[in-house]
């Protein structure tokens, strides 16, 4: 009993101890403090969750302070890394909606003086983002059936759940998940394996497709739906997975072949037209956010795997009549990608349709392992490019997103390891100008991002969570009904 | 009465130690070394609060920490012991809850244990299996002390409680508490069956309700954390192929030959490790043909749907000695996701080295960070870093300088990237050569023989030589020519002799078997080509 008090008594100090660290004598430096998350001089929407953060290989005892122009001050202490408290920190950003917040962090390593960092600031933009975001976590282990599952997050908070594993549905694969303009009700979702489908939720109702047809080249895979919500559009692809021999370079996944179809959901039938199932390769469609157009990338037909090199993406467009399902008679190059060497991959436009955000590499489409692939933007009102100088680093970015009210995206990047991708939220102005971007906040990110051995992958922007009842699904998914499409190839042309 | 009772116990507790411990450390120690480089404890908060995410968390995260301890030479077999050992004191007691006279308790309690043992004896059997058993043979002692009995509310409430407690702390080990519930409600003076109708239906309604929160099959549910593939039986073949596998992680090259002469296994993953132990010690141009040979299944093992876990763990380690480290990275990776709990230590430790070797250091580091959170993984980290900080990585100088591309069981187009960016790299010239010869590709042999090996008179390896003959021979090749090839004069002798009892024979395998059973000639005349697609 006596050992017992002994060890509650010494819990309580260390505990009355923490939270009256003081900083003492400080040696103030010019430098900004070498934080993990790198949260400096970042733009953060109004309704984030707090961006705790530390220090890497540090052991010691940590002081933050944030204060604001308003008077308001958080502070917050700890030993590798700080935690805020979450009501605080909601209140302090919503009382500093469209302010800077200064952040001013004090360390000292163990036996050693205190030392107080130049302040940063961090920008709290009054708009918030969707408050959730959906994410498939796989390890990086190239197409492979194992653990994996779809994730929601709420990020207003650090609440993870998931939407599906796999351990429920053991050897099948779970990829493109996508929503009706960030909206929760309406998903789809492929599932590849023996109990292979797609998932199609409108609202409660589930229903499983088998979106291959005998005209068509495979299962629909590469999403994106009709802001109308009656269509999705996919991409139907032979793919081969070829491997690279030295280490800057992993693995590629190449078309063979590749079309662009159009499910409409209302009548079970998949649409297309020849000018979208050429020899050549198409791939990564969406639609804008009028409906009228499909945008998608386009490459010149290339032997495989002996010219996988030469294989380059452009940025294409071709009219769609929703009414009539029916596509126009011409397709349109945006962006001519191949003239300059390069490849197109996940055009994206903004839901004020005046960007199309897009990735772009030195050939192929698996940029999700290149290096060099960027974020770029076309503006479609002046046919301008730019690149994202601001979001892109010398490694990876890849796959992107855009939060419903078109000023802040997400995208994947590996500039964390060069090796499994994470995502990084940005804001950007309706005249292109970027924000820093900042890496998705966790309760403890060492804990969080260090520990993990999965890769956070196809980031899509929710307005809720996605509410489904488990149990229907999985009965759904089990019974081999599965329904058929009807493979309609030639819907030209629009008049 | 007393003390013979005592005596009893210690003779029964002595009857399962000392045989389980001595089997475990003198028979068994490969499985247990395994057991513990399929996980990858971390002694952080977040680790420990990601056994919540499915049930049987208390009795899966104590099983791991004590898995841990089958790091060491004896842990293995200590904690296995104690733990049975634990598990029959619990079967004792609650024996003799069930009225069971006390001898007859101690002579009864093995029953469990027993097959424990045997199922702990396999790859897929988690200590905290056994530790779900424990709990549930100890919330019934506290439940049976409490004699609930008596009343029938108490009864009630206390079920109410203990079977979802249970199941979240111990899974499956629930419905073991539910039948110990039962037996000791049958032998009450009293039985009052329906006391236990609710229970009953709670104990088997819970794992469905916890399927939206768990995310598991409903067989799982019912299962967890006991796997569907438990067997019970004592696998020796595979013990010795672990040997093998272990002692080649560790780089004991000379044991691992010792090891495939002692046993003379005619098994592909042994055959595997024994012709990497041969190329490693630079005797697999000599000594290919003194083992089983299935083909050059032998020499890679496939990473495919129809592969098993263990072999696509195992499947890096002849990419990573080789030198092709993209292809190593590619199936350790897989292997970590087809380990149990897709994180193992080894494949962590490997895929520091492999990003390491790749001079990737933040990739790298990320791997080292995990090992520094463990208890008897920080010395590798350790000492990893310091191979970083001094620049001594001698394995660079094998991996591929330039770009290529090949499919992931390209296994020739792997070894040709790497003789060509180094030609230096005997091992996968060898593995090269050997895959053709295994393959009965004469001439594709004499392809890489002529182009990556010069006629400077040194000597020529006895199975090359006798492959080089059969070229030879097949294209008339001419006398002066033969000697040009430098192959020793007894090889010559014996490929004459070989022809004539050959021919005499009839091409009959029997006659020739003796005398040159273990050489290439033999297995390119007589070895049967089976299923080759997939090796």
């Amino acid at each position: 009993m006596k050992k017992i008090i002994q060890i509650v008594a010494i819990g309580c100090l260390s505990v009355s101890m923490a939270c009256c660290i003081k900083v003492k004598d400080p040696q103030i430096t010019g430098e900004l403090p070498p934080v993990f998350p790198d949260y400096c001089g970042v733009t953060v929407p109004v309704n984030i969750a707090p961006l705790n953060f530390g220090f890497a290989d540090f052991e010691g005892n940590m002081y933050v302070s944030i204060q604001s122009n308003k008077g308001g001050t958080l502070t917050a202490t700890g030993r590798k890394s700080v935690r805020f408290n979450p009501e605080r920190w909601k209140n302090l950003l919503k009382e500093n909606s469209g302010d800077s917040l200064l952040v001013t962090v004090s360390a000292r390593a163990k036996n050693e003086q205190w030392v107080q960092y130049k302040p940063f600031t961090i920008y709290v933009s009054s708009i918030p983002v969707n408050e959730y975001l959906a994410y498939r976590l796989i390890a990086p282990g190239y197409e492979v059936y194992s653990k994996m599952g779809i994730y929601q997050r709420d990020l207003t908070s650090f609440r993870e759940e998931a939407i599906l594993e796999n351990t429920l549905i053991p050897s099948n694969c779970m990829n493109c998940h996508s929503f009706s303009r960030n909206d929760p009700g309406k998903m789809s979702l492929h599932i590849r394996g023996p109990l292979g489908g797609t998932i199609m939720k409108d609202g409660d109702s589930v229903q499983i497709f088998n979106t291959k047809t005998d005209s068509t080249l495979g299962n629909c895979v590469y999403p994106y739906w009709h802001p109308g919500g009656r269509y999705i559009t996919y991409s139907v692809n032979t793919t081969l997975q070829i491997f690279h021999a030295i280490q800057n370079e992993r693995v590629e996944v190449v078309d063979l072949a590749s079309d662009i179809v159009v499910l409409d959901t209302r009548t079970n039938r998949l649409l297309s037209c020849d000018l979208l199932k050429t020899n050549d390769f198409e791939t990564f469609p969406s639609f804008s956010p009028d409906g009228k157009t499909l945008y998608f990338s386009s490459s010149a037909f290339k032997s495989i795997p002996q010219e996988y090199k030469e294989v380059r993406y452009n940025l294409c467009a071709i009219a769609f009549d929703p009414d009539s399902g029916t596509f126009g008679d011409k397709v349109d190059t945006l962006v001519n990608a191949a003239a300059i060497g390069k490849s197109i991959s996940y055009g994206r436009p903004s839901p004020d349709g005046k960007y199309i955000m897009f990735t772009l590499s030195d050939y192929g489409n698996f940029s999700i392992w290149h290096k060099e692939a960027n974020l770029w933007l076309l503006n479609l009102e002046d046919g301008s490019l730019k690149e994202l100088t601001d979001v892109n680093s010398p490694d990876v970015e890849s796959y992107h997103s855009w939060s419903s009210e078109g000023f802040w995206f997400v995208f994947s990047s590996r500039r964390l390891d060069g090796l499994y991708t994470r995502l990084f939220l940005a804001g950007i102005s309706r005249d292109g100008t970027v924000s820093k971007p900042f890496l998705l906040p966790q309760k403890d990110p060492f804990a969080c991002y260090d520990a993990s051995f999965f890769s956070y992958n196809v980031p899509e922007f929710l307005t809720g969570p996605v509410k489904w009842d488990v149990r229907k699904m999985y009965r759904a998914l089990n019974k081999p009904e599965r329904k058929t499409l009807e493979y309609i190839g030639d819907q030209n042309l629009i008049q | 009465m007393r003390q013979w009772k005592n005596g009893m116990q210690w003779i029964t507790a002595a009857l399962i130690a000392v045989p389980c411990f001595t089997f475990l450390h003198f028979l068994y120690p490969y499985h247990l070394y395994l057991k513990e480089q399929l996980i990858l404890f971390l002694a952080t908060p977040d680790y420990f609060l990601s056994y919540f995410g499915k049930p049987a968390w208390l009795a899966l995260y104590a099983g791991d920490f004590f898995t841990q301890f089958f790091y060491f030479r004896g842990g293995g077999p200590t904690v296995i012991t104690i733990t049975l050992l634990v598990l029959w004191w619990l079967s004792i007691q609650t024996l003799k809850q069930f009225r069971v006279a006390g001898r007859w308790a101690v002579v009864a309690s093995p029953v469990l244990v027993i097959p424990e043992f045997l199922m702990l004896c396999g790859l897929h059997y988690k200590l905290g299996s056994t530790f779900s058993l424990i709990l549930a043979l100890t919330a019934f002692l506290i439940y049976s002390r409490l004699r609930p009995g008596d009343s029938r509310l108490r009864t009630f409430v206390l079920l109410l409680l203990l079977i979802p407690f249970l199941y979240w702390i111990a899974g499956s080990g629930v419905f073991f508490f539910l039948l110990c519930v039962i037996i000791f409600t049958l032998v009450q003076k009293k039985p009052r069956i329906q006391h236990l109708i609710f229970p009953l239906c709670l104990a088997l309604l819970i794992p469905l309700a916890a399927k939206p929160v768990y995310l598991l099959p409903a067989g799982k549910l019912y299962l967890y954390p006991r796997s569907q593939h438990t067997t019970l039986t004592i696998d020796l073949v595979w013990e010795k192929v672990l040997s093998m596998d272990s002692e080649s992680f560790w780089g004991h090259w000379d044991y691992v030959l010792d090891l495939a002469d002692k046993y003379q296994l005619k098994n592909p993953v042994a055959t595997y490790f024994t012709n990497l132990a041969l190329s490693q010690t630079g005797m697999m141009p000599d000594r290919l043909m003194d083992y089983y040979q299935p083909a050059t299944k032998g020499l890679f093992l496939p990473v495919s749907a129809e592969s098993t876990p263990m072999t696509i763990l195992f499947s890096n380690e002849v990419f990573f000695r080789l030198g092709d480290m993209n292809m190593a990275q590619h199936s350790a990776m897989l292997g970590m996701i087809f380990s149990p709990d897709g994180r193992s230590s080894r494949l962590v430790r490997r895929l520091a080295d492999i990003h390491i070797i790749n001079g990737e250091y933040e990739a790298a580091d990320k791997y080292l960070r995990m090992l520094e959170q463990t208890l008897f993984h920080k010395r590798q980290s350790s000492i990893r870093r310091e191979q970083i900080r001094t620049g001594s990585i001698p394995e660079r100088v094998n991996i591929p300088a330039f770009d290529s591309i090949r499919s992931g069981d390209d296994c020739i187009a792997s070894l040709n990237i790497l003789l060509e960016s180094n030609p230096g790299n005997k091992a996968a010239l060898d593995y090269l050569l050997c895959y053709h010869l295994l393959n009965k590709d004469i001439p594709s042999f004499m392809e890489v023989y002529e182009r990556w090996i010069p006629k400077d008179g040194s000597r020529v390896p006895d199975i090359y030589s006798q492959a080089i003959l059969i070229y030879l021979t097949q294209h008339k090749v001419p006398a002066q020519a033969v000697r040009s090839y430098g192959i020793p004069d007894n090889i010559l002798v014996d490929f004459m002799d070989y022809t004539r009892l050959f021919q005499e024979n009839n091409a009959q395998s029997g006659p020739l078997r003796e005398r040159f059973g273990k050489s290439y000639w033999f297995y390119y005349h007589f070895a049967v080509m089976v299923n080759h697609e997939n090796s």
